[in-house]
């Protein structure tokens, strides 16, 4: 029997970037919030320090810092006449969990998606007219355009004290930042990371090929950084443990340190780890929430009543939450109803390897996550699709996050997988090659979604989360486009061999892809084709928010993380206006 | 046309520079002993040499140093970047060449940790924690990640802690912390600034007292 605990005015089910920033924002207000997290409290020091952070076995093979899936794990299929076995070990992709979320663990790499990504509907039939989609795709217009999100990518930015160079100051375009981005405000905090050698290489045959280089941004910063929360940053020091690890210098932006701290000095914001939701309580007639329950760490259920929850979860975990406490009516494939699963989409990851002879050394373990140099020329509508006959694109770029010890083994196709031949190859190629990376987007499709799975439970008795997923064919056209270009880069960058992996079908949750897992509560402006308005308020219960790459419509080719915040921020200006007077925003 | 040729003379020279030829440690071991005509005096006054230490708490010990270490130092204390009134004329009065050949004859000396006062078991303790652990409250990471572990160094760009004098690893911090020493500034004056002048002291402290195998 659950405990029932004093009722409190927001709770927060999940404190990552999305949780911490809401929580600190509604406690600002001075509203009494609970922020709810299953896993533990982690702080730069001490579970971020080396030499214990540095184990790339542990964090990076095992995964120390992700979701435990011996407890909650998703179950996956590529159609929906498989059937979905549990994800047993992480390997596509990588939910995080105790306090920071996934954005302890992250690249650091801060992107804004295009002004057309977010009225893509609308932007791509104008553009190439309505027969021009594969008929299996299904893309919608987010419901916000760039420039109402303009201000609050400027304020996620300047959170992070993101590093990079502008390109597009107020419509001015800036010389050395991407000409291609939407417009911003103002520059960046801080100036671009340094260029590492890769970066200098792929700089040199993409502009000797008529393309537009600039620097990645970074949040992973350039130098000392004080944000406006008043939390300060340290400089990044390219010891080449970002992805997978925490930050052991205070140089990455993680919600510890550049926003939690900020809630946590408020008495009115309470932090609770341990604390697995199970779902979210509604009224008899299911329009209100009522507040959630969960179990703690010593197995004890409590019912935590609130006037305002904010599901603020891995996108994953979000939906999931949805259809397990019923809210929205899940998505049907077969009859394209239904709305709590629909449009899940993921990335169309592209790789390339530059094999270099042993003069040219690149020395890759001086990495960064997010210290790259790229072309986006090649990204989303860009360029003209007309005559290529699909719709997308991915930046291109020479991303060095890492040189580590177990699993950074370039070697050219045709090496051995193992044995005294595959050992030579690795001595032989460690440090002399390049990785290019072409970023691709992903286009919702009918047959893409996320359900409850019927068979598979979690720890506690509760159905796991279904993906079912394959690449549409259109973003195989995409990558497989993509791929060629890379190709020609890589020639152009003088090495002796380019080896080029354009994705192709089927998806395989073995391999490392990203862990950007977006849709399945999407935001828009028709309760027929989202989950959530356009403030990120569920359609079908007013005092619910659901916060997170759940909401994209589709996804760009572009890391999430940016996009995010600046939905974060843009909701909770949304929910200063619904704490005044609550009530449906739609 | 003059400014052309300037500047061209300044990029060949540079160039050189930058692929100094190969160090001559028996040239490093003349200026160690002898200094130079141009007026560099000799270190071992204050330095010692390879095999014999100078045992004097007021000047740094060389031990366990890289050789890309301490000929970065010479070139920061010849353009200001560090600043010390011994140090910086005979830095100046060494060429590039000469600051390499003597820095490959005092690169990797070991000399075990000399033995000293023992400081006092609650700030070793402080120390300790913040050499191998940092303090969250103050926001500063353990020394440990990129000194190495132990402190003994992550050559050729990040120097040995263990068992330098306590005086001049104060010094150091306290350099940083007032902006009085600009080379890696960026990486550690926001650490000294976080630094109480009694942390600082433990730090030191500790570390002096580190025995390096």
């Amino acid at each position: 029997m659950a405990t029932r605990l004093k009722p409190v005015d927001v709770v927060t089910v999940g404190v990552g970037m999305t949780g911490a920033i809401l929580g600190k924002e509604m406690a600002a207000l001075g509203l009494k919030v609970v922020g709810l997290e299953r896993g533990p409290q982690l702080d730069t020091v001490p579970d971020f320090q080396s030499p214990n952070m540095h184990d790339e076995l542990r964090f990076a093979v095992r995964k120390a810092l992700m979701q435990d899936n011996t407890k909650e794990a998703v179950t996956a299929r590529n159609n929906s006449d498989q059937t979905a076995l549990p994800i047993r070990r992480w390997d596509s992709f990588l939910p995080g969990t105790g306090t920071g979320g996934a954005m302890v663990h992250w690249n650091g790499q801060t992107y804004r998606f295009q002004v057309a990504d977010f009225i893509y509907k609308t932007h791509i039939e104008k553009r190439y007219g309505k027969k021009f989609l594969d008929p299996d795709l299904q893309i919608q217009d987010w419901g916000v355009t760039y420039d109402e999100l303009e201000p609050h990518y400027d304020r996620f930015e300047y959170l992070c004290g993101t590093s990079g160079k502008a390109g597009n100051i107020k419509g001015k375009i800036q010389a050395g930042g991407n000409p291609f981005e939407g417009w911003r405000s103002r520059e960046y905090p801080t100036p671009p990371m340094k260029e590492h050698y890769a970066g200098a290489l792929f700089r040199k045959a993409v502009t000797n090929l008529g393309y537009h280089p600039f620097p990645q941004p970074s949040s992973n910063l350039s130098q000392p950084y004080t944000n406006p929360e008043g939390l300060s940053m340290q400089t990044c020091s390219f010891c080449g443990f970002c992805e997978r690890f925490g930050c052991e210098h205070y140089a990455k932006s993680s919600p510890q340190t550049i926003i939690l701290p900020a809630a946590l000095k408020m008495s009115n914001y309470e932090l609770r780890t341990g604390c697995q939701v199970l779902r979210i309580n509604l009224d008899k007639d299911k329009k209100k929430a009522t507040g959630v329950t969960y179990v703690d760490a010593a197995g004890r259920e409590f019912e935590q009543p609130a006037d305002l929850v904010l599901l603020t979860a891995f996108s994953l975990n979000n939906v999931r939450m949805l259809l397990l406490s019923g809210i929205g009516k899940p998505y049907d494939p077969k009859t394209g109803e239904g709305v709590v699963g629909r449009n899940y989409a993921y990335q169309t990851m592209n790789s390339a390897q530059i094999f270099y002879d042993e003069s040219v050394n690149i020395n890759p373990f001086m990495a960064s996550g997010s210290s790259g140099t790229l072309i986006d020329d090649l990204s989303g509508d860009n360029f003209d699709h007309g005559p290529l006959k699909f719709i997308g694109g991915a930046y291109v770029g020479a991303i060095n996050t890492n040189g580590r010890p177990i699993e950074y083994r370039p070697t050219p196709p045709g090496t051995p997988k193992w044995g005294a031949d595959w050992k030579k190859a690795v001595v032989r190629h460690y440090n002399h090659t390049v990785n290019l990376n072409g970023h691709g987007g992903s286009t919702a499709s009918r047959q893409n979604y996320l359900d409850l799975d019927p068979t598979y439970k979690d720890a506690w008795g509760l159905p796991l989360l279904r993906i079912t997923f394959d690449f549409p064919d259109n973003d195989i056209r995409m990558a497989r486009y993509i791929g060629d270009q890379m190709k020609k880069i890589g020639e152009e960058m003088g090495g002796k061999q380019v080896a080029v992996q354009a994705r192709e079908k089927s998806w395989n949750t073995t391999v490392y892809q990203t862990t950007h897992n977006t849709g399945g509560a999407v935001m828009g402006t028709d309760p027929k084709t989202s989950a959530v308005n356009r403030y990120l308020q569920s359609w079908d219960v007013s005092n619910l928010f659901v916060v997170g790459a759940s909401a994209f419509p589709q996804n760009s080719c572009y890391n999430p993380t940016g996009t995010v915040g600046a939905l974060t921020y843009w909701a909770a200006e949304a929910l200063k206006r619904y704490v005044k007077s609550p009530g449906a925003m739609g | 046309m003059e400014r052309y040729f300037l500047y061209f003379t300044t990029v060949i020279l540079f160039s050189l520079s930058a692929r100094a030829a190969e160090p001559d440690v028996k040239a490093g071991e003349q200026i160690a002993l002898k200094g130079t005509s141009a007026g560099a005096t000799a270190c071992i006054a204050c330095h010692g040499t390879r095999t014999e230490e100078n045992k004097s708490a007021a000047f740094p010990r060389l031990v366990n140093q890289s050789q890309f270490y301490l000929a970065a130092q010479l070139k920061d204390y010849a353009t200001g970047a560090r600043n010390n009134a011994i140090m910086n004329p005979i830095a100046k009065a060494l060429t590039d060449q000469e600051k390499e050949n003597v820095a490959a004859y005092y690169a990797n000396i070991s000399f075990p940790t000399p033995k000293g006062k023992k400081p006092a078991a609650a700030v070793l303790k402080r120390g300790e924690t913040l050499a191998k652990v940092g303090d969250e409250k103050i926001q500063v990471q353990a020394c440990n990640n990129c000194h190495g572990p132990g402190g003994i160094g992550m050559p050729p760009a990040i120097p040995p802690l263990a068992g330098q004098h306590a005086e001049y690893l104060q010094a150091q911090l306290v350099a940083w912390k007032q902006g009085q020493r600009k080379n890696s500034l960026d990486l550690m004056a926001p650490i000294a600034q976080r630094l109480s002048e009694k942390d600082m002291q433990a730090l030191a402290a500790y570390f002096s007292q580190v025995q390096v195998k």
